[in-house]
Protein backbone atom coordinates (compact mmCIF):
# COMPACT_ATOMS: atom_id res chain seq x y z
CA UNK A 1 0.00 0.00 0.00
CA UNK A 2 2.90 2.34 0.99
CA UNK A 3 4.44 1.91 -2.66
CA UNK A 4 0.83 2.80 -4.45
CA UNK A 5 1.05 5.89 -2.04
CA UNK A 6 4.65 6.70 -2.95
CA UNK A 7 4.09 5.93 -6.80
CA UNK A 8 1.08 8.42 -6.49
CA UNK A 9 2.39 11.13 -5.10
CA UNK A 10 5.82 10.51 -7.55
CA UNK A 11 3.14 10.62 -10.23
CA UNK A 12 1.53 13.96 -9.13
CA UNK A 13 5.18 15.17 -8.41
CA UNK A 14 5.94 14.70 -12.12
CA UNK A 15 2.52 16.04 -13.44
CA UNK A 16 2.39 19.28 -11.51
CA UNK A 17 6.07 19.79 -12.75
CA UNK A 18 5.58 19.39 -16.24
CA UNK A 19 2.32 21.16 -15.84
CA UNK A 20 4.32 24.14 -14.66
CA UNK A 21 6.54 24.43 -17.35
CA UNK A 22 4.27 24.04 -20.40
CA UNK A 23 2.30 25.99 -21.90
CA UNK A 24 -1.39 26.16 -23.46
CA UNK A 25 -1.70 27.18 -26.85
CA UNK A 26 -5.40 28.70 -27.96
CA UNK A 27 -4.72 28.95 -31.17
CA UNK A 28 -2.21 28.79 -33.89
CA UNK A 29 -1.55 28.87 -37.40
CA UNK A 30 1.25 29.58 -38.98
CA UNK A 31 0.75 33.70 -39.17
CA UNK A 32 -0.48 33.27 -35.61
CA UNK A 33 -0.17 32.33 -32.10
CA UNK A 34 -2.81 32.72 -28.71
CA UNK A 35 -0.19 31.16 -25.94
CA UNK A 36 -0.68 31.20 -22.37
CA UNK A 37 1.95 30.47 -19.69
CA UNK A 38 2.66 30.49 -16.10
CA UNK A 39 3.65 33.67 -14.32
CA UNK A 40 7.36 32.13 -13.70
CA UNK A 41 7.54 31.31 -17.99
CA UNK A 42 6.45 35.19 -18.60
CA UNK A 43 8.85 37.97 -18.68
CA UNK A 44 8.55 41.26 -19.83
CA UNK A 45 11.31 44.31 -20.82
CA UNK A 46 11.59 47.75 -22.35
CA UNK A 47 15.30 46.49 -23.83
CA UNK A 48 17.27 48.93 -24.73
CA UNK A 49 17.71 49.64 -28.24
CA UNK A 50 19.80 52.99 -28.30
CA UNK A 51 21.22 53.59 -24.76
CA UNK A 52 22.66 57.03 -26.05
CA UNK A 53 19.66 58.15 -27.57
CA UNK A 54 17.51 56.46 -24.64
CA UNK A 55 15.31 54.29 -27.29
CA UNK A 56 13.94 51.04 -25.93
CA UNK A 57 11.52 48.41 -27.67
CA UNK A 58 8.76 47.08 -25.61
CA UNK A 59 9.43 42.87 -25.50
CA UNK A 60 7.60 40.32 -23.97
CA UNK A 61 8.65 36.50 -23.37
CA UNK A 62 6.86 33.15 -22.95
CA UNK A 63 8.61 30.07 -22.23
CA UNK A 64 6.92 27.29 -23.99
CA UNK A 65 9.63 23.89 -23.42
CA UNK A 66 12.62 24.34 -25.89
CA UNK A 67 11.37 27.27 -27.11
CA UNK A 68 11.50 31.58 -26.24
CA UNK A 69 8.60 32.80 -27.96
CA UNK A 70 9.86 36.44 -28.25
CA UNK A 71 6.93 39.33 -29.00
CA UNK A 72 8.06 42.98 -29.87
CA UNK A 73 5.94 45.92 -30.19
CA UNK A 74 6.25 47.50 -33.65
CA UNK A 75 7.85 50.22 -33.02
CA UNK A 76 11.20 51.45 -30.63
CA UNK A 77 10.22 54.09 -28.20
CA UNK A 78 11.68 56.88 -25.81
CA UNK A 79 12.64 54.93 -22.87
CA UNK A 80 10.38 56.91 -20.46
CA UNK A 81 7.59 56.08 -22.75
CA UNK A 82 8.12 52.30 -22.36
CA UNK A 83 8.39 52.44 -18.65
CA UNK A 84 4.92 53.91 -18.69
CA UNK A 85 3.80 51.52 -20.99
CA UNK A 86 5.60 48.33 -18.99
CA UNK A 87 3.61 49.75 -15.74
CA UNK A 88 0.50 49.55 -17.60
CA UNK A 89 1.06 45.84 -18.18
CA UNK A 90 2.29 45.38 -14.93
CA UNK A 91 -0.77 46.19 -13.49
CA UNK A 92 -2.57 43.78 -15.50
CA UNK A 93 -0.02 40.77 -15.03
CA UNK A 94 0.89 41.49 -10.84
CA UNK A 95 -0.43 38.48 -8.81
CA UNK A 96 -1.78 36.75 -11.94
CA UNK A 97 -0.60 33.03 -12.43
CA UNK A 98 -1.22 33.17 -15.85
CA UNK A 99 -0.33 35.13 -18.85
CA UNK A 100 -1.69 35.09 -22.22
CA UNK A 101 -0.21 36.30 -25.28
CA UNK A 102 -1.07 36.74 -28.55
CA UNK A 103 1.62 37.34 -31.42
CA UNK A 104 1.27 37.24 -35.57
CA UNK A 105 3.82 37.44 -38.27
CA UNK A 106 7.19 34.88 -36.90
CA UNK A 107 10.27 35.35 -37.97
CA UNK A 108 12.00 31.88 -38.65
CA UNK A 109 12.59 29.40 -35.62
CA UNK A 110 16.61 29.89 -34.70
CA UNK A 111 18.96 29.31 -31.78
CA UNK A 112 18.03 30.87 -28.95
CA UNK A 113 19.78 34.39 -29.04
CA UNK A 114 19.03 35.27 -24.81
CA UNK A 115 21.95 33.58 -23.34
CA UNK A 116 23.88 37.23 -22.79
CA UNK A 117 20.76 39.12 -22.43
CA UNK A 118 19.46 40.62 -19.16
CA UNK A 119 16.52 37.97 -19.04
CA UNK A 120 15.95 35.58 -16.28
CA UNK A 121 17.58 32.59 -15.83
CA UNK A 122 15.07 30.09 -17.34
CA UNK A 123 14.64 31.82 -20.63
CA UNK A 124 18.43 31.26 -21.20
CA UNK A 125 18.57 27.54 -21.24
CA UNK A 126 15.98 26.92 -23.97
CA UNK A 127 17.45 25.57 -27.78
CA UNK A 128 15.50 27.76 -29.41
CA UNK A 129 13.44 31.08 -30.38
CA UNK A 130 11.02 32.29 -32.38
CA UNK A 131 10.14 36.03 -32.74
CA UNK A 132 6.27 37.57 -33.06
CA UNK A 133 4.71 40.56 -33.63
CA UNK A 134 2.89 41.70 -30.39
CA UNK A 135 -0.65 42.16 -30.71
CA UNK A 136 -2.31 42.00 -26.98
CA UNK A 137 -1.76 40.63 -23.49
CA UNK A 138 -4.51 39.45 -21.42
CA UNK A 139 -4.80 37.98 -17.83
CA UNK A 140 -8.11 37.78 -15.90
CA UNK A 141 -7.75 41.45 -14.64
CA UNK A 142 -8.21 42.38 -18.28
CA UNK A 143 -6.70 43.07 -22.07
CA UNK A 144 -4.38 45.79 -23.32
CA UNK A 145 -3.90 45.51 -27.20
CA UNK A 146 -0.91 47.58 -29.03
CA UNK A 147 -3.94 48.34 -31.73
CA UNK A 148 -7.38 49.36 -29.85
CA UNK A 149 -9.34 46.56 -31.46
CA UNK A 150 -7.34 43.88 -30.99
CA UNK A 151 -8.80 42.94 -27.46
CA UNK A 152 -11.66 41.31 -29.04
CA UNK A 153 -10.92 37.85 -29.01
CA UNK A 154 -13.80 36.63 -31.29
CA UNK A 155 -12.40 39.26 -34.23
CA UNK A 156 -8.86 38.69 -33.74
CA UNK A 157 -8.48 40.15 -37.10
CA UNK A 158 -12.18 40.38 -38.50
CA UNK A 159 -12.84 36.65 -37.57
CA UNK A 160 -9.63 35.80 -39.95
CA UNK A 161 -6.46 34.27 -38.79
CA UNK A 162 -3.66 35.55 -40.82
CA UNK A 163 -2.37 33.06 -43.02
CA UNK A 164 0.28 32.69 -45.79
CA UNK B 1 16.07 69.88 -54.40
CA UNK B 2 14.05 68.87 -57.03
CA UNK B 3 13.09 71.63 -60.04
CA UNK B 4 9.52 73.34 -58.94
CA UNK B 5 8.04 71.89 -62.03
CA UNK B 6 4.11 71.80 -61.71
CA UNK B 7 3.35 67.84 -60.95
CA UNK B 8 0.59 67.25 -63.75
CA UNK B 9 -1.54 65.77 -61.53
CA UNK B 10 -1.98 68.79 -58.68
CA UNK B 11 -4.53 71.13 -59.06
CA UNK B 12 -2.80 74.37 -58.23
CA UNK B 13 0.14 75.65 -60.15
CA UNK B 14 3.38 76.28 -58.27
CA UNK B 15 3.34 77.85 -55.11
CA UNK B 16 -0.22 78.23 -54.28
CA UNK B 17 -2.26 75.62 -52.21
CA UNK B 18 -5.82 74.54 -52.80
CA UNK B 19 -8.57 75.74 -50.40
CA UNK B 20 -11.60 73.78 -50.21
CA UNK B 21 -15.40 75.44 -50.38
CA UNK B 22 -16.31 77.46 -47.29
CA UNK B 23 -18.18 80.04 -45.78
CA UNK B 24 -17.55 83.18 -44.99
CA UNK B 25 -19.21 85.97 -43.02
CA UNK B 26 -20.29 88.92 -44.53
CA UNK B 27 -21.88 91.90 -43.61
CA UNK B 28 -25.94 91.53 -43.72
CA UNK B 29 -27.33 92.80 -47.50
CA UNK B 30 -30.09 91.80 -49.75
CA UNK B 31 -27.90 89.29 -51.78
CA UNK B 32 -26.74 87.73 -48.35
CA UNK B 33 -29.44 88.35 -45.97
CA UNK B 34 -27.41 85.86 -43.15
CA UNK B 35 -24.66 87.56 -43.24
CA UNK B 36 -22.95 84.49 -44.51
CA UNK B 37 -21.57 83.69 -48.15
CA UNK B 38 -20.05 80.81 -50.23
CA UNK B 39 -16.38 80.86 -51.11
CA UNK B 40 -15.85 78.72 -54.09
CA UNK B 41 -13.02 76.18 -53.79
CA UNK B 42 -10.01 77.70 -55.23
CA UNK B 43 -6.02 78.04 -55.70
CA UNK B 44 -4.81 80.20 -52.84
CA UNK B 45 -0.56 81.55 -53.02
CA UNK B 46 1.34 80.42 -50.54
CA UNK B 47 2.52 83.03 -48.05
CA UNK B 48 5.77 80.95 -47.43
CA UNK B 49 7.90 79.86 -50.81
CA UNK B 50 6.98 76.07 -49.96
CA UNK B 51 4.17 74.01 -51.70
CA UNK B 52 2.03 72.57 -49.06
CA UNK B 53 -0.55 69.83 -49.77
CA UNK B 54 -3.29 70.33 -47.80
CA UNK B 55 -6.51 67.25 -47.58
CA UNK B 56 -8.59 67.93 -50.15
CA UNK B 57 -5.78 68.11 -52.92
CA UNK B 58 -4.82 64.80 -51.69
CA UNK B 59 -8.07 63.23 -52.10
CA UNK B 60 -8.63 64.91 -55.70
CA UNK B 61 -5.33 64.02 -56.96
CA UNK B 62 -6.05 59.72 -55.90
CA UNK B 63 -9.70 60.25 -56.85
CA UNK B 64 -8.23 61.56 -60.38
CA UNK B 65 -5.14 59.47 -61.23
CA UNK B 66 -4.49 57.01 -59.01
CA UNK B 67 -6.60 54.16 -61.70
CA UNK B 68 -4.26 55.01 -63.85
CA UNK B 69 -0.79 54.12 -62.11
CA UNK B 70 1.80 51.60 -63.80
CA UNK B 71 3.38 50.25 -61.09
CA UNK B 72 1.49 48.67 -58.27
CA UNK B 73 2.85 46.54 -55.70
CA UNK B 74 2.28 42.54 -55.63
CA UNK B 75 -1.31 41.63 -54.95
CA UNK B 76 -0.34 39.06 -52.36
CA UNK B 77 -2.17 39.70 -48.89
CA UNK B 78 1.56 38.94 -47.05
CA UNK B 79 -1.10 36.84 -44.66
CA UNK B 80 -3.19 40.02 -43.52
CA UNK B 81 -6.69 40.08 -44.25
CA UNK B 82 -6.76 44.05 -45.38
CA UNK B 83 -3.33 43.28 -47.36
CA UNK B 84 -4.18 44.23 -50.47
CA UNK B 85 -6.89 46.53 -50.30
CA UNK B 86 -4.78 49.59 -50.35
CA UNK B 87 -2.41 48.64 -53.14
CA UNK B 88 -3.31 51.07 -55.35
CA UNK B 89 -3.00 53.72 -52.99
CA UNK B 90 -0.07 52.67 -52.18
CA UNK B 91 1.10 52.62 -55.89
CA UNK B 92 -0.38 56.09 -56.50
CA UNK B 93 1.35 58.24 -53.51
CA UNK B 94 5.07 56.06 -54.48
CA UNK B 95 4.24 57.54 -57.98
CA UNK B 96 3.40 60.87 -56.69
CA UNK B 97 6.67 61.37 -54.76
CA UNK B 98 8.64 59.34 -56.80
CA UNK B 99 7.73 61.90 -59.89
CA UNK B 100 7.95 64.67 -57.35
CA UNK B 101 11.67 64.07 -56.05
CA UNK B 102 12.82 62.20 -58.99
CA UNK B 103 15.87 59.75 -56.70
CA UNK B 104 18.71 58.11 -58.41
CA UNK B 105 17.19 54.79 -56.90
CA UNK B 106 13.17 54.47 -57.61
CA UNK B 107 11.10 54.10 -54.50
CA UNK B 108 10.00 50.50 -55.29
CA UNK B 109 5.64 50.07 -53.97
CA UNK B 110 6.26 46.65 -52.81
CA UNK B 111 8.92 48.02 -49.94
CA UNK B 112 6.39 50.23 -48.89
CA UNK B 113 3.83 47.16 -48.63
CA UNK B 114 5.94 45.13 -46.68
CA UNK B 115 6.66 48.56 -44.69
CA UNK B 116 3.00 49.13 -43.77
CA UNK B 117 2.83 45.34 -42.93
CA UNK B 118 5.00 45.29 -40.26
CA UNK B 119 4.00 48.90 -39.22
CA UNK B 120 0.34 48.00 -38.79
CA UNK B 121 -0.88 45.02 -40.99
CA UNK B 122 -2.81 47.06 -42.56
CA UNK B 123 -5.20 47.69 -40.03
CA UNK B 124 -6.63 50.92 -39.64
CA UNK B 125 -6.76 52.14 -36.09
CA UNK B 126 -9.71 54.84 -35.37
CA UNK B 127 -9.12 55.61 -31.84
CA UNK B 128 -7.61 59.25 -31.70
CA UNK B 129 -5.24 57.90 -28.37
CA UNK B 130 -4.44 54.77 -28.24
CA UNK B 131 -2.66 54.14 -24.80
CA UNK B 132 -0.10 52.31 -25.89
CA UNK B 133 0.65 52.81 -29.55
CA UNK B 134 2.03 56.45 -30.15
CA UNK B 135 1.45 56.72 -33.92
CA UNK B 136 -1.21 57.19 -36.25
CA UNK B 137 -2.81 55.26 -39.31
CA UNK B 138 -1.34 52.48 -41.86
CA UNK B 139 1.96 53.36 -41.78
CA UNK B 140 2.17 54.93 -38.35
CA UNK B 141 2.70 58.29 -38.46
CA UNK B 142 3.01 60.25 -35.01
CA UNK B 143 1.91 63.56 -33.45
CA UNK B 144 5.80 64.82 -33.65
CA UNK B 145 5.79 63.72 -37.71
CA UNK B 146 2.88 65.17 -38.30
CA UNK B 147 4.05 68.53 -36.71
CA UNK B 148 7.61 69.12 -38.83
CA UNK B 149 5.54 67.76 -41.97
CA UNK B 150 3.48 70.90 -41.49
CA UNK B 151 5.78 73.44 -40.06
CA UNK B 152 7.05 75.87 -42.72
CA UNK B 153 9.91 76.84 -40.65
CA UNK B 154 11.06 73.45 -39.46
CA UNK B 155 13.22 71.01 -41.13
CA UNK B 156 11.79 70.35 -43.96
CA UNK B 157 12.98 72.71 -46.99
CA UNK B 158 9.61 71.91 -49.13
CA UNK B 159 6.55 70.12 -50.10
CA UNK B 160 4.57 70.06 -46.77
CA UNK B 161 1.71 68.36 -45.51
CA UNK B 162 -0.92 70.10 -43.41
CA UNK B 163 -2.91 67.71 -41.88
CA UNK B 164 -5.57 67.49 -38.76
CA UNK B 165 -5.13 64.49 -36.13
CA UNK B 166 -8.22 62.87 -37.20
CA UNK B 167 -6.98 63.07 -40.67
CA UNK B 168 -4.00 61.37 -40.15
CA UNK B 169 -6.41 57.83 -40.30
CA UNK B 170 -8.08 58.71 -43.37
CA UNK B 171 -6.13 55.71 -45.62
CA UNK B 172 -5.14 58.24 -48.34
CA UNK B 173 -4.47 61.15 -46.42
CA UNK B 174 -1.88 58.75 -44.20
CA UNK B 175 0.05 57.31 -47.24
CA UNK B 176 0.71 60.72 -48.62
CA UNK B 177 2.02 61.52 -45.41
CA UNK B 178 3.96 58.46 -44.99
CA UNK B 179 5.68 57.87 -48.24
CA UNK B 180 6.82 61.89 -48.38
CA UNK B 181 7.92 61.42 -45.20
CA UNK B 182 10.27 57.98 -46.41
CA UNK B 183 11.47 60.36 -48.94
CA UNK B 184 12.86 63.22 -45.96
CA UNK B 185 13.92 60.19 -43.80
CA UNK B 186 16.31 58.76 -46.94
CA UNK B 187 17.75 62.66 -47.14
CA UNK B 188 18.44 61.51 -43.28
CA UNK B 189 19.92 58.67 -43.41
CA UNK B 190 22.58 59.60 -46.31
CA UNK B 191 23.59 62.96 -44.56
CA UNK B 192 23.78 60.28 -41.17
CA UNK B 193 25.98 57.72 -43.04
CA UNK B 194 27.87 60.24 -45.34
CA UNK B 195 26.74 58.76 -48.45
CA UNK B 196 23.39 58.19 -50.34
CA UNK B 197 21.15 56.09 -48.09
CA UNK B 198 19.16 52.42 -49.59
CA UNK B 199 15.71 52.55 -49.59
CA UNK B 200 16.06 49.95 -46.79
CA UNK B 201 18.15 52.82 -44.71
CA UNK B 202 15.83 54.87 -45.53
CA UNK B 203 12.98 52.48 -43.88
CA UNK B 204 15.61 51.89 -40.82
CA UNK B 205 15.71 55.34 -40.01
CA UNK B 206 11.95 56.10 -40.58
CA UNK B 207 12.12 53.24 -37.63
CA UNK B 208 14.71 54.78 -35.34
CA UNK B 209 17.13 52.16 -35.85
CA UNK B 210 19.34 52.73 -38.30
CA UNK B 211 22.24 53.54 -36.28
CA UNK B 212 21.80 49.98 -34.20
CA UNK B 213 21.82 48.22 -37.61
CA UNK B 214 24.21 45.12 -36.94
CA UNK B 215 24.93 46.44 -33.51
CA UNK B 216 21.86 45.27 -31.69
CA UNK B 217 20.46 42.09 -32.58
CA UNK B 218 16.81 43.53 -31.74
CA UNK B 219 17.21 46.62 -34.28
CA UNK B 220 18.08 43.87 -37.32
CA UNK B 221 15.17 41.15 -36.44
CA UNK B 222 13.17 44.80 -36.46
CA UNK B 223 14.48 45.24 -39.80
CA UNK B 224 14.29 40.78 -40.73
CA UNK B 225 10.45 41.22 -40.93
CA UNK B 226 10.38 43.94 -43.52
CA UNK B 227 13.15 42.34 -45.78
CA UNK B 228 11.49 39.08 -45.78
CA UNK B 229 8.25 40.60 -46.65
CA UNK B 230 9.74 42.73 -49.10
CA UNK B 231 11.54 39.75 -51.12
CA UNK B 232 8.75 37.78 -50.48
CA UNK B 233 6.99 40.53 -53.03
CA UNK B 234 9.34 40.92 -55.12
CA UNK B 235 9.82 37.32 -56.17
CA UNK B 236 7.80 36.30 -59.48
Amino acid sequence: MQKVKNLFFVCLFAYSSCAMNSAKIHNQSKEFLDIEVGKDNFHMECADIDKEEKKSLMVFYALDGDTVHEFFFRRISEENSCKNVINQFNKLTQGMQKIRLVGISPLDKKKNNLTKDAVPENFKSPSYLINWTFIRLETSKGCEAYFENDCDSENYWGGLFPQK
Amino acid sequence: MPDKLKHPWRTCPVGEHWVKEHTRQVPVSEKNPDGVTIVDAHCRKNSSHHEIFVAEELHEIATKYFKTVKKLPKPDNLGNPRGNDFDELIGGWTQFWNDTFNPDVLLDPNLIKALVASESSFIINSKEESKIGQARGLIQITEQTRNILADQKGELKDFLITLSKKEFFDPNLNLAAGIRWLFHKKFLASHRLKREATWLEAIAEYKGILSQLGKVKKADDIMKRVTREYERLCKK
